[in-house]
């Protein structure tokens, strides 16, 4: 009796949290690129087999090449419940089982996301089956016995923005079908590496790292800290001590694959008392002393700490940071490597050739043949971590958005002349990774940006010649964020006006105004955070700064300008106040909802429908929290309603967007995944059709086209959004949707035609939009022995064409030089869609030789 | 948006497009029939500002192309239904040679399949197979008028007034070709056709 109850009541939930993603199976997103690789924190080669590699993302799942890095595919989607991956290791003894790891080890506050725990394949990758210890969040390396891939270990580091007892070394000796933990420090400590003896596989050495992420600090250090070694494999573990510094940090730790004794270890230690460095034992851990204490190794330990040793020869020895370093006489001297993305954290070395190795760094994966004087290009890969984006009114229109890592980038969201997206359709504009970018939108000829640390400039896109414009140009590198006379978030917003001219906006603790493009500043409001003092000395300790701006605290996270009155703006703080001014700046309100506490405020959308309508984003993902917060205000903000029913918790919400057609029609962009909510945020559902599992970092509306910047896969776009507010779950009879309106053009895409098995995405190019009037039909109900007809006239009823759902069993197909199959309708029950063939696509207007 | 794909000749490599062309600038009226019930929806195509084509060189290009198109069609069409009854007629034939008697009748039948296969030499190059083989063989008339008709259809639409007058010059060979053709039709094989029902044989298919 009870079970049928609860059925009762979930049966309604569960079919409205199914429907309208199924319903719009006809729709899909195309990824526009750019493929300009994005970081990578974990990579494998194969042993027996130099063709095949794994790159493991920070946000776009588990790649795979079996070309050496000419082609990279995607072997995660459909699997993987998260899209970040921390480790991913490849038996040596039975190459098709692969381990992944979830969860990146590089930790950066302003995009790092939290894993999944271990998932695992016996197939090379094709199929994935989870695993658990869900609990890690974070996964740094993953080691598998040599000759039994039963036994396997996994270093988990840990929750980094909280305490927990889901980190340390775990242990399972069945497959990963259970697991026991055997090494843990105290819950600050997790496992940052992890290595083990390959010519006696009970031999492991592990380091734990006492670390901790607040938004305003990199804690990296403590009692937590500590190198240890097994000699029962993994069963129990010693402390390793003698010769090493007492104050530990980050650390990593390698054994040699050619001499079993010589243990290298590269230590965070005191960064003012030159203890940092490589360490080395000479026999097996015992004793340690340090045999280089060149800063470039230890430098920013949170980000980096990694040491990997020739397999082949015990002095030639790797350490990566933000350059990678190699040392070819047991550490003394070092040389870099060039030649590939730069920012390292993983290599593997092939033990039958450490000539052949890959490296892991924020542009992806690369390969090397040559001891790494070369290495396969990144170019390729559609894995680029996008933060923030703006749109322009150019035809097509173009996005706007900072790469982690690498420069802003302006790309075409179609290419009207050709088949895809590719790199001439998109270019560097202004500022650096984490920009907000500002224009005029009809325009965009002077592209303003910025960077963190408050770097802005003002771009001209012609000649790619630049203006810096900070109102203050301060050095703030290595300063207290207290000391700083503007504190600016990473993704310090820049916004220009819509109704006056020529200005600008940079949101710092308060609003600087520019009215001359940034040759003179004013004050446009006070201090629009709480500036909390004890919140705002020096961004990372014990032992090593950190002070390139991400953690900046008590800043202004967003900012934005009312498109309906002009002197109306809201801010956001990123310690988590709202606020709004009327008057032009003159004076602000707290508008802040009551009881929000310290949040980030990462997005506020003022409804395109009614001046006094505002959503915002919120989130306290940097304090553990992954509870989505959204709010709604119907009076500018005087109250607000939460509405975040069916967004379950871990889709923490970064941004939400209304249509700019259809009054109460919302769209979420989660950590996983886009919501969408067809009545003004009561109800959520999941709308992520064939988008990837990856974090969605900003989300804009634009001539009825949804944009998504995601941190892991690049830019997407789902077109045809007219089709969505005309959403009618309840609709009983046939129906046609008004299609959207065509510009005459000759474009082509994949999107043409049928995609019924297109994912989205191709080669190495971004997808076009469809090309012809795309036409969305539904039908109530469906019959085998009914046919369904389309036919079109024009404007005085001249009939251009006819359609059926009938087969043409009369057709020939033929080896080219004829006529193409005429497109069907489609008769399923519910939406269909019929897209149109591209013209010529399969003959050639001039012949070629 | 295009308008219908002017059918091709089965087994035969001709290097042409058959695509319609692409429907113009305009309103148009999308109606769907299912089960008894018709609704529909308007769209619309607008001009792209950037190609500076007027609304009388769409139309132009619009007429010129249907027409085109329309022939194509009519062409490609009374190919394959010749070849068709080509078949049947063969194989009446070579049953009557089998049989050994009618003699008239497989001599009219062999003069019908010579005339028909007169007028197919004309119209069709049957003979190459691929893309660079086109040049081992000489093209016929419907391939010379697919290559006009794709000539013509130009991304950015202006006809030339050679494409006009050579239209009207392979129009009016057209005339003769489908004279021919629609007396082969409509006069010939059925003639022929009854003289086989009136010997107590089989039908000719011109489906």
């Amino acid at each position: 009796m009870r079970k049928t109850t609860l059925l009762i009541l979930l049966f309604p939930v569960l079919l409205l949290a199914q429907e309208a993603n199924d319903y719009f199976s006809s729709m899909k997103y195309r990824n526009i690129g750019p493929y300009r690789g994005g970081r990578s924190v974990s990579a494998s080669g194969v042993v027996g087999d130099p063709l095949t590699y794994f790159m493991g993302t920070t946000g776009g799942g588990l790649w795979k090449t079996q070309d050496a890095g000419q082609h990279w595919e995607n072997i995660s989607d459909g699997f993987f419940k998260t899209g970040t991956v921390g480790a991913v290791a490849v038996s040596e003894s039975n190459p098709n089982i692969v381990y992944v790891g979830m969860g990146e080890h590089a930790i950066r506050g302003v995009m790092s996301s939290y894993g999944d725990g271990v998932y695992k394949s016996t197939d090379g990758g094709e199929t994935w089956e989870h695993l658990g210890l869900k609990e890690t969040e974070q996964i740094s390396r993953i080691v598998i016995h040599p000759t039994n891939p039963d036994i396997v270990y996994v270093a988990a580091q840990g929750k980094y923005t909280a305490p927990t007892e889901g980190r340390g070394v775990y242990k399972s000796v069945d497959g990963g079908k259970t697991w026991k933990k055997t090494l843990y420090s105290n819950p600050y400590g997790g496992a940052s590496e992890l290595s083990m003896d390959m010519n006696n596989p009970d031999v492991l050495y592990a380091a734990l790292w006492h670390h901790q992420r607040t938004p305003w600090k990199v804690i990296s250090g403590g009692d937590g800290s500590g190198l240890y070694k097994s000699t029962d494999a993994g069963e129990t573990w010693n402390k390793l001590e003698t010769g090493l510094p007492k104050e530990l940090g980050k650390m990593a730790i390698a054994v040699c694959r050619s001499n079993s004794d010589k243990v290298y270890a590269l230590i965070e230690s005191d960064s003012q008392t030159e203890q940092s460095g490589l360490y080395v034992s000479n026999n097996a851990g015992k004793s340690w002393y340090q045999v280089s204490g060149d800063n470039r190794l230890t430098q920013r330990a949170w980000y980096y700490t990694e040491v990997f040793a020739d397999p082949l020869n015990d002095q030639t020895v790797y350490v990566l940071s933000a350059p990678a370093l190699r040392s070819k006489d047991g550490g003394k001297s070092w040389e870099r490597l060039y030649g590939t993305h730069g920012d390292y954290h993983d290599l593997w070395i092939n033990p039958n050739n450490s000539k052949n190795m890959v490296i892991a760094n924020d542009g992806g994966a690369a390969i090397s043949f040559n001891f790494g004087q070369s290495w396969s290009t990144q170019s390729i890969m559609p894995t680029a971590q996008f933060y923030r984006i703006n749109v322009d009114n150019m035809e097509p229109y173009n996005i706007y958005g900072g790469q982690q890592d690498n420069t802003s980038v302006r790309i075409a969201s179609a290419n009207l002349q050709g088949w895809s997206i590719s790199e001439s359709d998109w270019t560097w504009s202004a500022g650096g990774e984490s920009a907000f970018l500002a224009f005029d939108k009809d325009n965009p000829k002077v592209v303003v940006g910025g960077s963190y640390l408050g770097t802005i400039e003002a771009l001209d896109m012609e000649t790619k010649v630049s203006t810096k414009i900070m109102a203050a140009p301060l050095q703030y590198l290595g300063k207290a964020a207290r000391d700083m006379k503007y504190l600016y978030n990473w993704n310090a917003p820049i916004i220009w006006s819509q109704h006056e001219p020529n200005t600008i906006y940079h949101g710092a603790q308060l609003v600087l105004k520019s009215t001359d493009l940034g040759k003179t500043w004013t004050h446009f409001s006070p201090d629009l955070t709480r500036d909390l003092d004890e919140k705002q000395g020096k961004g990372g300790g014990p032992y090593t700064v950190e002070a390139v701006g991400a953690e900046n605290y008590g800043t202004i996270s967003y900012l934005v300008e009312s498109p309906h009155q002009q002197g109306v703006f809201y801010s956001g703080s990123d310690d988590g106040l709202v606020h709004i001014t009327k008057d032009n700046g003159k004076s602000w309100q707290n508008i802040t909802p009551k009881n929000l506490g310290e949040t980030l405020i990462n997005a506020i959308e003022v409804s395109p429908h009614d001046p006094a309508v505002v959503y915002i984003a919120t989130t306290k993902y940097k304090f553990g929290d992954y509870t989505p917060a959204l709010f709604k205000s119907n009076n500018y903000g005087k109250t607000w309603k939460a509405i975040n029913n069916g967004i379950p918790y871990g889709a923490y919400t970064r941004v939400v967007r209304e249509d700019q057609t259809k009054k109460g029609l919302l769209y979420a962009g989660t950590e996983l995944g886009i919501y969408i909510s067809f009545d003004d945020g009561a109800n959520w559902e999941s709308f992520q059709r064939n988008l990837p599992v990856t974090p969605i970092l900003d989300l804009k509306v634009h001539r009825n086209d949804l944009v998504v910047a995601t941190s892991g896969r690049s830019f997407w776009i789902l077109d045809n959004l007219s089709l969505l507010s005309a959403y009618d779950p309840e609709i009983k009879e046939l129906k046609v949707f008004k299609p959207e309106a065509l510009t005459y053009g000759f474009w082509g895409s994949r999107m043409s035609g049928n995609i019924d098995g297109f994912d989205g995405t191709q080669g190495f190019e971004g997808v076009n939009p469809a090309n012809g009037v795309v036409l969305y039909y539904h039908l109530p109900e469906v019959d085998a022995d009914k046919v369904v007809e389309l036919v079109v006239t024009n404007s005085e009823g001249k009939v251009i064409n006819t359609y059926t759902s009938e087969a043409d069993d009369s057709y020939v197909p033929h080896n080219g030089g004829g006529a193409p199959p005429a497109p069907r309708l489609s008769k399923r029950k519910g939406l269909n869609c019929l897209e149109y063939a591209t013209p010529n696509s399969s003959w050639r207007s001039w012949r070629l030789y | 948006m295009q308008h219908p794909i002017v059918p091709g000749v089965p087994g035969v490599y001709i290097e042409a497009s058959f695509n319609g062309h692409r429907a113009v600038p305009g309103d148009y009226t999308f109606t769907l029939k299912y089960n008894g019930q018709t609704t529909s929806a308007e769209g619309n195509i607008s001009p792209n500002t950037n190609f500076n084509i007027s609304a009388q060189e769409y139309q132009q290009y619009d007429a010129i192309m249907s027409d085109m198109e329309a022939k194509a069609t009519e062409m490609h069409t009374r190919v394959n239904m010749l070849t068709k009854a080509s078949k049947d007629i063969q194989a009446a034939v070579s049953q009557l040679k089998k049989e050994g008697n009618n003699a008239s009748l497989v001599a009219d039948g062999e003069a019908l399949l010579s005339a028909i296969k007169a007028w197919d030499e004309q119209m069709i190059q049957r003979r190459s197979q691929a893309y660079d083989d086109v040049e081992n063989f000489e093209n016929k008339f419907t391939a010379e008028y697919l290559f006009l008709m794709n000539q013509t259809n130009s991304r950015l639409p202006k006809v030339t007034q050679a494409s006009v007058d050579l239209k009207a010059e392979m129009d009016q060979r057209w005339i003769g070709l489908k004279k021919t053709a629609d007396d082969l039709i409509n006069n010939q094989v059925p003639a022929y056709n009854k003289k086989l029902w009136d010997a107590g044989i089989g039908a000719i298919n011109m489906d």
